[in-house]
C-alpha cells in the first residue's frame, strides 16, 4: 500500500470527524432545556418540539390562554410579554409563560434578540446532496497483483458526490459519481514496481432510513478502471510497463450515521456523516503484459513480458465522511 | 442489541480497519518467491531446450523455443543447495546434483539427490536419485547411461569419505542398488578425474570399464560388474606421482588380450602401460588381470594416443619444447623417435576425418601446440610412413601462422572440420581458422575480439562466436565460411543453438542482467530484424 494515500486518506476522515464535531453548538432548538427553571424570559429555552410534535390547536386563543406554544408555528402569532409591573407579569411558575392574544388588533411582536431560528427548508435526514471523500480498502487475492504488493490489500483515496433524487418515506435513492485513485509499490524479485489504479465510477445509492440520523444503503458503482503498472526490470531495454482500461462494478451495502446531529450538535447546513460500507468489487481480467516503454516503432516494443492474468476484484469497504447540504 | 447499535459498531469496526491499516490477520501476504532476487549460477544449453537454474528458488526452469520464437517456460523444482549441473552428451538431459538439507533434522529434510530432467523439450523430472552422503563431483559417461558422482573438493562434513563413488545406472529407475556407494581402496589418494571406457573386449567377455585417476595412483572399476571390487594400480612407491591423463585402447580386433591403458603423470619422465590380461588366479575379485610396462622418455610427456602405424599399434608421445615424438611398440616396448618440424604438444587422431587416409588402416593425427604452447602452426602425421620413412610423414599446413591452443570438433555431417581457436587473442583481437581436413585446409577467420567464445551447432552446420558482456555475436556457416555479424541490443553472455519445438532451430542469446532477458534468432536466417527479445525469464510464475 502506498503510505501517501493510506495516510491522506485516514486524515481526512480523522479531520472531517473533528470539524464536525467542531460544527456541533451545545445551545440547540432541539436541545432539551437542562432545567425548567431557566427564566422568565427565556422562551428560547423552551422544550424543542419534537419530530412528531402536534399540530398547533385550532384556536390559538384558547390554547395560548391555557399552555403557552412551545415554539413558534410558521404563521401563528408569537407570544406576547405582558407589561411591565402587572402582576400578570410574574410568571406563578417557573414554566415559560405566554399570555393570550387579544384579538386581531393584538398584532403579535417577536421580542427583542428572538428571531426565529431558520432551519433548513428541506428534510436534511434524507433530502440532500452528499459529498464524500475517504478510503476504500480492497483484498486482492489475483495473482497478478502480488509483483505490486507484499499483501493482498490495496487502499485507495474515495471522493464522490451524490444527490438524493427520489425520495419516499423511508426510501430515497441517490445517483452519483465516484472517484477513487490508488498507487502500490514494491520489489518483484529485486525489480522495482508500481501499480497506479483510477476508478471513475456512476453510483446508483438506494437508502433506507432510520430515523433522522441514520440510514442503510446498497449502492452499486460500475465504473472504468484505469490500471498502470511498471517494473524496472534490469533485463528489459527500459522501464516495463502496461497501461490500460478495464470495466469494473462493485456492490456495496452499509450505513450512515450523522454523528455530530446525534450527540447534539445544531441542525444546520452542512450536515456530516460517517458512512461505512463493504461489499464486493469486480473487474474484468486482463493479461498484465508488460512491455517496455519504448516508441512503437522500436523493434523493442515487441518484447513482452506476461506476469499472468490480473484483476483486482475481491472483497472490499469503504469509510468515508460524507458532507450534506 | 439494536439496530442503530449494530450499525454504530460496524461502523466503528470499518473505520478502525481502516485507520490501523487492517491487521497482519487479514493481510494475505505473497508468496515469499516474491521477495527474492533471481540466483542463477548454472545456464546450460540442452538439445531442445535451455536451463536456467533459478537456486534461490530451488527452481529449474527448462525453456523451448516454439516456430515463432516465443519461448515455452517449464519450471520444475530441484533440491536445495546445487553443487553441480551438466548437460548429458547428446543434449538429451539434465543432470543437477544437490546436497539437500545439511544438516539434516527432520525426517522430511531433504537428502541430497541427483536430478534428472528431460531437456527435447517437455522439461518434465525423469528421475530422482537419492544419495547418503552429500558429494560435488560429477562424471558423465559419454555414452550416457552412467553417472558417478564423487567428491570433488573440500567437504564441508565433519567425517567425509574422498574416495567414495556413487555410481548411478541411469538408464535404470531408483532401487536399493542404484545408486550403489564403492569405495575405492585408497593408499592416499583421491579422485581426481574419471574416464568411461567404450566396450572393450576383455579376454572373459566385452566390458566397459571406468578409470579413475587419484592424486598418486590408478584405479579400474568393471561397470559391468559393479559388484566386483577395483583393481588400483601404484605408480609409485613415494606417493610423489601424480596421474595427468589416461588412454585405451581395445587393440586389434581379432583378440582379447591387447586393450591397454596408458597413464602419463606430471612427475615422470615416463608412460606407463597397462594391458588388460586374462585372469589366472581364481580367487581374484575380477577376471582380468593387468600386467604393467614402464616407457621410459626424456622430459614428462604432454599428451599421448594410441595409434595404428604400418608397424602395428604404437603409443605415440609428446614430449614439451622437443621437436619430436616417439612411438613405443606397446607389446615390447621398444621406441621409435620421429622428428617433427616443431615442438608440438598435443596430438589427436583424424583418421576418420581425412580423405586421404592410408589403406593399410594406419592413422592419420593432427599436431598442435596447445594451451600455452607458443607452437605455431598445424601438422598432420600420416602414420603409415610413420616406421619405414618417418622424414615423409609429417604435413605441416602453412596456413596456419599463430599458435593454437585449442581444436574444436564439428559434428556430423562436417565432421572433417575443425575449429582451431589461438592460444590468446591480443587486446586488438586475432585469428582463428577453420580448418577442413578433407582439403587440408585452414580457412583464417579475423576477429577483433580479445576474449571469444565460440558455440557449435549440434547439427555441425554453424558456429556461433561472441565476446561475453559485449552485443556482438557472429555466426559462420560451416559450408560456406561466409560470416554474419550481429549486433544485438543487449550485453551477451551465453550462446546456445537448440531445436525448436517444432522444425528449425533457434539461437538463444542469453542477457545476465536481472531476472535474465533472451533474445531468439532463427539459426538458419540470423537476422537482427526477425530476432525476438525476451525479458524477466525468471520474473513471476509463482
Amino acid at each position: 500500500m502506498r503510505p501517501s494515500v493510506f495516510f491522506a486518506s485516514a486524515a481526512l476522515v480523522s479531520l472531517s470527524l473533528v470539524a464536525s464535531a467542531s460544527l456541533a453548538q451545545p445551545t440547540s432548538p432541539t436541545k432539551p432545556p437542562d432545567s425548567p427553571a431557566a427564566g422568565p424570559t427565556a422562551p428560547d429555552k423552551a422544550p424543542a418540539a419534537p419530530d412528531d410534535a402536534l399540530p398547533p390547536p385550532d384556536d390559538e386563543a384558547v390554547a395560548a390562554s391555557e399552555q403557552p406554544a412551545t415554539s413558534p408555528q410558521p404563521g401563528a402569532p408569537g407570544p406576547v410579554h405582558p407589561p411591565p409591573g402587572s402582576p400578570a407579569g410574574r410568571p406563578p411558575t417557573a414554566v415559560p409563560w405566554y399570555p393570550a392574544a387579544v384579538g386581531p388588533t393584538a398584532q403579535y411582536e417577536p421580542p427583542p434578540g428572538e428571531v426565529e431560528d431558520e432551519g433548513p427548508s428541506r428534510d436534511m435526514s434524507k433530502d440532500f446532496w452528499q459529498v464524500y471523500g475517504g478510503v476504500r480498502t480492497s483484498w486482492i487475492p489475483s495473482e497478478g497483483y502480488n509483483p505490486f504488493d507484499d499483501n493482498d490489500i490495496f487502499n485507495q483515496l474515495s471522493i464522490g458526490a451524490s444527490r438524493a433524487l427520489v425520495l419516499g418515506p423511508q426510501l430515497s435513492f441517490a445517483p452519483g459519481v465516484m472517484w477513487e485513485f490508488g498507487a502500490v509499490d514494491a520489489e518483484a524479485r529485486g525489480a522495482r514496481s508500481e501499480l497506479i489504479v483510477h476508478r471513475l465510477g456512476a453510483v446508483a445509492e438506494g437508502r433506507f432510513h432510520l430515523g433522522r440520523d441514520v440510514y442503510i444503503l446498497a449502492k452499486v458503482v460500475p465504473q472504468a478502471v484505469h490500471t498502470r503498472a511498471y517494473l524496472s526490470e534490469d533485463s528489459s531495454p527500459a522501464q516495463l510497463q502496461q497501461k490500460t482500461w478495464r470495466f469494473g462494478a462493485d456492490a456495496t451495502a452499509g450505513a450512515a450515521w450523522n454523528i455530530p446531529r446525534s450527540v447534539g450538535s445544531p441542525n444546520v447546513i452542512p450536515q456530516f456523516w460517517l458512512v461505512g460500507e463493504v461489499g464486493y468489487g469486480w473487474t474484468m481480467s486482463k493479461d498484465l503484459e508488460l512491455t517496455p516503454d519504448v516508441d512503437e516503432d522500436d523493434p523493442q516494443a515487441r518484447m513482452k513480458l506476461n506476469l499472468g492474468s490480473m484483476d483486482l476484484s475481491g472483497v472490499m469497504m469503504r469509510v468515508n465522511v460524507a458532507m450534506t447540504f | 442489541m439494536t439496530l442503530r447499535t449494530a450499525i454504530l459498531t460496524g461502523l466503528s469496526g470499518l473505520l478502525l480497519l481502516t485507520t490501523t491499516g487492517c491487521g497482519d490477520w487479514i493481510h494475505g501476504d505473497r508468496p515469499s518467491s516474491w521477495d527474492t532476487p533471481p540466483e542463477v549460477r548454472h545456464r546450460i544449453g540442452l538439445s531442445g531446450s535451455f536451463a536456467l537454474l533459478d537456486e534461490s528458488l530451488n527452481a529449474v526452469h527448462l525453456i523451448q523455443v516454439d516456430g515463432s520464437s516465443e519461448l515455452k517456460q517449464t519450471r520444475r523444482g530441484t533440491g536445495k543447495s546445487v553443487v553441480n549441473a551438466k548437460a548429458s552428451p547428446d543434449g538429451d538431459r539434465l543432470f543437477v546434483l544437490t546436497e539437500g538439507d545439511q544438516p539434516r533434522r527432520k525426517s522430511t529434510d531433504e537428502r541430497p539427490a541427483l536430478w534428472v530432467y528431460d531437456g527435447t523439450g517437455s522439461g518434465d523430472l525423469i528421475a530422482k536419485y537419492t544419495i547418503s552422503d552429500p558429494l560435488s563431483g560429477l562424471a558423465i559417461d559419454p555414452e550416457g547411461r552412467y553417472v558417478v558422482v564423487y567428491a570433488a573438493g573440500s567437504s564441508n562434513a565433519f567425517v567425509a569419505n574422498p574416495n567414495e563413488l556413487v555410481v548411478i545406472d541411469t538408464s535404470e529407475p531408483p532401487s536399493e542398488t542404484n545408486p550403489l556407494p564403492r569405495t575405492l581402496r585408497s593408499f592416499g589418494g583421491s579422485p581426481q578425474r574419471l574416464t568411461f571406457t567404450p566396450t572393450l573386449n576383455l579376454p572373459a567377455g566385452e566390458r566397459r570399464l571406468l578409470l579413475v585417476e587419484t592424486d598418486q595412483d590408478l584405479s579400474i572399476l568393471d561397470l559391468d560388474h559393479l559388484d566386483r571390487k577395483e583393481v588400483t594400480v601404484r605408480l609409485s612407491g613415494d606417493y610423489k606421482v601424480v596421474p595427468a591423463g589416461v588412454v585405451f585402447t581395445d587393440g586389434l580386433p581379432s583378440r582379447n588380450d591387447d586393450a591397454r591403458v596408458a597413464v602419463r603423470t606430471t612427475k615422470e619422465n615416463s608412460v606407463f602401460l597397462l594391458t588388460l590380461v586374462e585372469q589366472f588366479n581364481e580367487t581374484a575379485d575380477n577376471d582380468f588381470d593387468i600386467t604393467i610396462n614402464i616407457i621410459g622418455l626424456t622430459n614428462t610427456p604432454s599428451d599421448f594416443a594410441f595409434v595404428n602405424t604400418d608397424g602395428g599399434l604404437r603409443l605415440a608421445m609428446l614430449e614439451p619444447n622437443l621437436r619430436r615424438a616417439t612411438l613405443a611398440d606397446p607389446d615390447t616396448t621398444t621406441v621409435t623417435e620421429v622428428d617433427m618440424p616443431a615442438a608440438f604438444g598435443r596430438i589427436s587422431l583424424v583418421t576418420q576425418e581425412v580423405s586421404d587416409a592410408p589403406a593399410s588402416g594406419s592413422d592419420v593425427a593432427m599436431l598442435w601446440g596447445g594451451s600455452g604452447s607458443s607452437t605455431s602452426g598445424v601438422a598432420f602425421w600420416s602414420l603409415g610412413k610413420s616406421v619405414g620413412q618417418a622424414y615423409r610423414s609429417i604435413e605441416t599446413l602453412p596456413d596456419v601462422a599463430s599458435a593454437v591452443g585449442e581444436v574444436v570438433n564439428v559434428p556430423a555431417p562436417n565432421q572433417s572440420l575443425k575449429l582451431l581457436v589461438p592460444s590468446s587473442l591480443g587486446s586488438q583481437g586475432g585469428q582463428f581458422h577453420v580448418l577442413d581436413l578433407s582439403q587440408r585446409t585452414a580457412s583464417p577467420l579475423n576477429t577483433k575480439a580479445s576474449n571469444l567464445s565460440l558455440t557449435v551447432s549440434a547439427d555441425g552446420q554453424r558456429a556461433w562466436f561472441f565476446e561475453p558482456g559485449t552485443q556482438d555475436v557472429a555466426v559462420i556457416d560451416l559450408v560456406t565460411l561466409h560470416p554474419q555479424n550481429l549486433v544485438l541490443d543487449r550485453p551477451i553472455w551465453n550462446v546456445f543453438d537448440i531445436a525448436r519445438s517444432g522444425d528449425g532451430r533457434a539461437m538463444v542469446a542469453l542477457h545476465e542482467q536481472g531476472a535474465i532477458g533472451a533474445t531468439i534468432i532463427d539459426a538458419f536466417s540470423p537476422d537482427e530484424a526477425s530476432a525476438v527479445g525476451h525479458v524477466g525469464l525468471l520474473q513471476g510464475g509463482f
